[in-house]
């Protein structure tokens, strides 16, 4: 085993330096010009907008920006004071010597500190999404494929169509504008709270100061962004869950275990679920990328101060550093998590070899 | 504009402005008694909460919180005026050249450390800007940086004699020149230079460094990424209006969505809000909104169609590199001042604001706003479609089917005439683009489009992405008409050179889109920048003869002010805002108690 995992390791080398060169030439050849974003403004002047285009470095060729990036600049003269002529020696490390450069938007904040203020945000949601996703979609995945044809299965069926189907957003400003403004008002006459809203609106945290606190304080506030994000997974791992166990249950050793007298629920169980389960590690790697991957429309919707809305603003303001460190994450913690799946793929399934191409 | 009407319209701005400035205030529990005021900002994450490298909105709305400015602009005029509540100078002259300003400091400011606030505040700001070691967009006020490289302004040199008097000499009088003194705001220089000594490229390494010594009403900045900042009341602040800070705590959540933020301020979440265009009627008319109070005011920026005057498919700078201007080839269709004058008469623009934007925009037609020293009521587009068309027929565009739904064509229009003869039998076509994500902006295209149609233009309405394709055929000169919105600064000053002179008339980055060009109104703005004494007065006379040639030539389609409206809580205490400013008075606020679940 150890051979094959430092085999798909030196494989997944060439694969990332393949992702970030497309992504650079993508990203460069997009029309815009991250200078003319940022000094959209009359008040600055010509010679400012060139200066700053010498400093950030964005007139030069794709090659020696991509190689800047990559390993620096520290091997050859660059134009420090932005004169037009080069001066002294470059002064950046480049990603392989964890240099991420400085960030265009953000006046030269280090892209991975701008990342990382962000990260906890956007897993901690991933996770709750993630954990109600699959386990809300597991339960009803072999429910259904236990009650098959009857009412509950039906059911199921309906629900996934509409969590795959109605957009994200439409559930999200419905549920916002229901525990937010509709329900709090239409229920006050009641005596049922004072009017104010039920849930909160938007946030991760209440605004107070002395920092967020601790999750299980504030569980209230994920309440909304975790019950729209996960309809789709629900939807969508109750299928692969239902498809999975009815073909699992119409083999042999489903057939035999019965006959041998087990319970239902043994069968179902024991033989069933967990066999019908090895398929679904497939998606591990997308899985694992996903708890860092932000949704930009719920993070814009319920304020949520994720990585989806930063690596937005990166795109449309042209910010590369930034752009391309996401990128950088991204690709390593894909190519890992593939790994990952195609491991526990061949432990979880003994028919499964670790043999090379 | 005749000098009457000039006056009649000064006069009218002195009176909006008497009863602002005469407003009482109420007292507050006490200091730091007054509540807690939750705003929301769409703006995103400030880039730094140093003033001396930030240049983004989000940046300024927290550290002009935290700094003095060196020249106070009246929140009631909106003009510079001396001994400002923030402000450093007490007073100013200029000598008989106009070149050398004097500015007199107050001598009562200090930082909540107790340290005066001095020149040398001002003057460590100075020269960290002008070191060139820092990425600072007000590089280019001076004439030459530090190594004497130039940097293009007009700011020789900034000295201080003494503690209480910085001398700025301007290498010829300007009046526009003025302005960019407060372009760089005073720093602690005690608490700068500790840190930073000489090294100025060492505030890039940090730039939400939080600053622990300030002057202002509100001090230690709480930062949480996309999520929130918070300020508390300093108490040491000297300028406070009650003479003490009355809210204990200002917090600006980030709300991306303005829509969203407006649901969340009616849930009771927010102190205060700017409604946005498309909600303001409702607050205006629906008996539960109309409960929160609110102030509407026309805004202090415009809205407008560029017109690219030049050929899109051959952009030219406006001078050749030994500083000679360069002719530039007609555009096909809008080179041609009868057809941008028949675009003038064919939209009414009195529809496009009532119908779509609900009554909330203050018609123009040159690029002064109501609220500017040298509005001229009197200048306005009549709609007239009778006119449009024969305007158009005039200009060589004519009907030959005698179908108004089919475009026109050319029959020796102006571009077959000067630049090409094979061009005469082509339709009057023209693109209109408009950024894309916004609703109101598609509607107002497509009202356009239609509207042009109807006297026989081909208009063709799309929006198109900002970045990617709106700004690069923009600047690149390579647009017929885009729609954009200005957004002006404090104060407001009519000067046109950075938008139709061809020194800026670059492209790929100038202002001058369309490359517009007209020497007497070159000739006028230049006059009106070296006034004796920059008096407004004789200003205001000259600007208005700039004001007619605009609305004559029409550079832009000049569009609407759009009217703002912000609405807080019921029962906010002490909110008196201005349509220059509608948080002046923050620091003697008594706010609500505001609803969190």
């Amino acid at each position: 085993m150890q051979r094959y995992i430092i085999r798909r390791l030196l494989q997944a080398i060439p694969t990332f330096f393949g992702i970030t060169i497309i992504v650079y030439f993508i990203m460069l050849l997009a029309p815009g010009d991250p200078v003319a974003l940022m000094t959209f403004d009359p008040s600055i002047r010509q010679d400012e907008r060139e200066r700053l285009a010498i400093k950030l470095g964005v007139n030069d060729p794709f090659h020696i920006q991509y190689l800047r990036w990559l390993i620096g600049d520290d091997w050859m003269m660059v134009d420090s004071n932005a004169d037009g002529e080069v001066d002294s020696w470059g002064d950046n490390y480049g990603i392989l010597r964890g240099d991420f450069g400085s960030s265009f938007k953000f006046r030269g904040s280090n892209p991975l500190k701008l990342i990382s203020e962000r990260l906890g945000a956007t897993i901690e949601l991933n996770i709750a999404v993630v954990l109600i996703g699959v386990i809300g979609g597991l339960l009803i995945g072999v429910l259904a494929a236990v009650q098959r044809g009857r009412a509950f299965d039906k059911s199921s069926r309906i629900f996934a169509v509409l969590g795959d189907s109605v957009p994200a957003f439409w559930f999200a400003l419905l549920a916002i504008m229901l525990m937010g403004l509709v329900l709090p008002r239409a229920l006050e006459p009641y005596g049922i709270g004072d009017g104010s809203p039920f849930l909160p609106m938007g946030g991760r945290c209440p605004p107070v100061r002395g920092g967020c606190p601790p999750i299980y304080a504030r569980l209230h506030y994920m309440i909304l962004p975790v019950l729209v994000s996960s309809l789709g997974p629900i939807a969508g791992w109750s299928r692969f869950m239902r498809a999975s166990m009815l073909e699992t249950i119409n083999r042999d050793y489903i057939r035999t275990a019965q006959a041998k007298g087990l319970t239902s629920r043994g069968v179902w169980i024991r033989h069933g679920l967990r066999n019908a389960i090895i398929p679904l590690t497939v998606f591990l790697g997308p899985l694992i990328f996903g708890l860092i991957g932000g949704s930009v429309i719920i993070e814009r919707i319920f304020s949520w101060p994720g990585i989806g809305l930063l690596l937005f603003d990166s795109v449309v303001s042209r910010d590369y550093p930034v752009v391309m460190t996401s990128v950088v994450i991204g690709s390593v913690l894909s190519i890992l998590g593939f790994i990952a799946a195609d491991i526990l793929y061949a432990l979880s399934d003994p028919r499964v070899r670790f043999q090379g191409p | 504009m005749n000098k009457r009407v000039m006056r009649v319209w000064l006069i009218f701005l002195l009176l909006l402005a008497l009863p602002a400035s005469a407003q009482e205030f109420e007292e507050a529990p006490g200091p730091g008694l007054g509540g807690i005021i939750i705003d929301a900002s769409t703006s995103g994450d400030p880039a730094t909460f140093n003033p001396l490298i930030g240049s983004d909105s989000a940046s300024s709305a927290v550290y002009s919180w935290l700094y003095p400015s060196i020249i106070g602009v009246s929140p009631y005029t909106g003009l510079e005026e001396p001994n400002l509540d923030g402000a450093m100078a007490a007073g100013w002259e200029y000598d008989e050249s106009g070149t050398v300003l004097t500015i007199r400091l107050r001598q009562d400011m200090a930082w909540n450390d107790g340290a005066p606030i001095t020149s040398a505040d001002y003057i460590w700001a100075v020269e960290a800007t002008r070191s060139g070691q820092i990425d600072s967009p007000r590089a280019g006020i001076f004439q030459t940086m530090a190594d004497g490289t130039p940097a293009g302004g007009k700011i020789v040199s900034i000295e201080a004699p003494d503690d209480y008097t910085v001398v700025v000499t301007f290498s010829e009088a300007d009046c526009i020149s003025f302005s960019d003194v407060n372009d760089i705001t005073p720093v602690p220089a005690h608490v700068f230079s500790e840190l930073y000594g000489d090294n100025y490229a060492a505030m890039m390494e940090d730039p939400r460094r939080i600053p622990t010594v300030s002057f202002g009403p509100f001090k230690d900045v709480e930062f949480a990424s996309g999520e929130r900042i918070s300020l508390i009341a300093d108490q040491a602040y000297p300028d406070a209006i009650l003479g003490y800070v009355s809210p204990a705590e200002v917090v600006t959540l980030q709300v991306a969505d303005e829509n969203i933020a407006t649901e969340r301020f009616i849930a009771g979440e927010f102190t205060i809000i700017g409604v946005p265009s498309i909600r303001q009627e409702d607050f205006r008319t629906d008996p539960e909104l109309m409960e929160f109070p609110r102030y509407e005011f026309t805004g202090n920026g415009f809205t407008f169609f560029g017109m690219n005057h030049a050929n899109p498919e051959n952009p030219q700078p406006g001078f050749d590199e030994e500083g000679n201007l360069i002719p530039q080839e007609p555009h096909p269709v809008l080179g041609d001042l009868l057809v941008r004058q028949a675009i003038s008469h064919a939209v009414d623009m009195d529809a496009l604001i009532e119908g779509i934007r609900e009554g909330n925009g203050f018609k123009v037609a040159t690029h002064t706003i109501p609220t500017s020293w040298v509005y001229n009521p009197e200048l306005q587009y009549e709609y007239n479609p009778a006119l449009a068309m024969e305007k158009l027929t005039q200009a060589g565009w004519v009907d030959d089917d005698d179908d108004p739904d089919t475009p026109r064509i050319c029959q020796d229009c102006l571009f077959a005439r000067e630049v090409d003869g094979e061009f005469n039998g082509s339709e009057l076509t023209l693109d209109l683009h408009v950024p894309a994500g916004s609703d109101i902006g598609e509607q107002m295209g497509l009202f356009f489009q239609a509207e042009m149609n109807k006297v026989g233009f081909n208009a063709i309405f799309e929006t198109i992405d900002w970045g990617s394709a709106f700004l690069p055929e923009l600047t690149g000169q390579t647009f017929d008409m885009n729609m954009l919105g200005w957004s002006l600064g404090l104060p407001v000053d009519p000067d046109v050179a950075s938008f139709y002179y061809p020194e800026v008339d670059v492209p790929g980055s100038g202002f001058n889109f369309g490359s517009y060009y007209n020497a007497e109104l070159i000739e006028l703005n230049d006059q009106a920048r070296v006034v004796p004494g920059c008096d407004v007065e004789a200003r205001a006379e000259i600007y208005a003869r700039v004001q007619e040639i605009l609305f004559e030539d029409m550079p832009y389609f000049y569009m609407y002010v759009a009217e703002s409206m912000t609405a807080t809580q019921p029962g906010l205490g002490n909110w008196h805002p201005t349509p220059i400013s509608r948080t002046y008075s923050l620091d003697a606020w008594i706010a609500p108690e505001i609803t969190q679940p």
